[in-house]
């Protein structure tokens, strides 16, 4: 192998490597959060607390309460939203999930076969009144 | 009864897969109750009744004919934001990025 074989393979090995570093790259960037945008409401900053507990809620609780913060963002989870409403001092954190893959085969709207899929998290940060 | 909108760009690809896309971004504060998606009206024109905005829908991946299952799937996915309607406001063609509007 003459030094223009050796140079034209280690520039095809150093071009590999680069182009697995970029995909790497690319599937770390794509799994992480994006999107995000929290709101803050008021001026009454509540101490942290730690995420197990804060309630995560489906639905809205039927006890009055104050909406402290509202969190949205992509590529998080449930836990995500209540780590965030463990930081900023919330009883509770009323978790959304939203949009997705909608399956062309369905027929009825009230199914959504894949209703476990989702493009956007919300989550509402509550205090319940005293 | 209280009406939700939400408004819409429906956006349709010329190739659609085997599922569609329905992506929502919340726009009100707060957090309202899931609704039954088979009650969640799709309209047209805004109602004359007071609504409350929630967020806006964008749908992708529905062959232009198949507009009532692309109707089902912006029920179903408006439904857990707590929609009671929607209203489209835009739809098109995509085809390779490029809107035919």
């Amino acid at each position: 192998m003459g030094f223009k074989d050796r140079i034209d393979c280690y520039s095809g090995s150093k071009t590999i490597a680069c182009l697995s570093v970029f995909v790497l790259i690319c599937l770390f960037v794509s799994s992480c959060a994006s999107d995000i945008a929290n709101r803050y409401y008021g001026n009454t900053r509540y101490p942290p607390k730690q995420p197990n507990q804060v309630e995560i809620l489906r639905e809205c609780p039927t006890r009055p309460y104050d909406v402290i913060a509202d969190f949205q963002s992509r590529g998080e989870t449930p836990e995500d939203m209540r780590r965030k409403a463990a930081e900023i001092g919330a009883d509770a954190v009323i978790v959304a999930t939203l949009g997705g893959l909608y399956s062309h085969g369905e027929e009825w709207a009230g199914s959504d076969s894949l209703s476990h899929t989702y493009t956007r998290i919300t989550g509402t940060a509550i205090k319940y009144r005293n | 009864m209280r009406v939700t909108t939400l408004s819409v760009a429906l956006i349709f690809f010329v190739l659609a897969g085997c599922a569609g896309t329905v992506d929502v971004t919340k726009t009100v504060k707060g957090a309202y109750n899931p609704t039954n998606p088979n009650d969640v009206e799709i309209l047209m024109t805004r109602p004359a009744k007071p609504y409350v905005e929630l967020g806006s829908v964008t749908v992708n991946g529905f062959k232009p004919g198949d507009n009532a299952e692309m109707h089902n799937a912006i029920r179903a996915k408006s439904a857990p934001l707590g929609a009671d309607a929607v209203i489209l406001t835009h739809q098109g063609l995509i085809n390779n990025g490029l809107a035919i509007v």
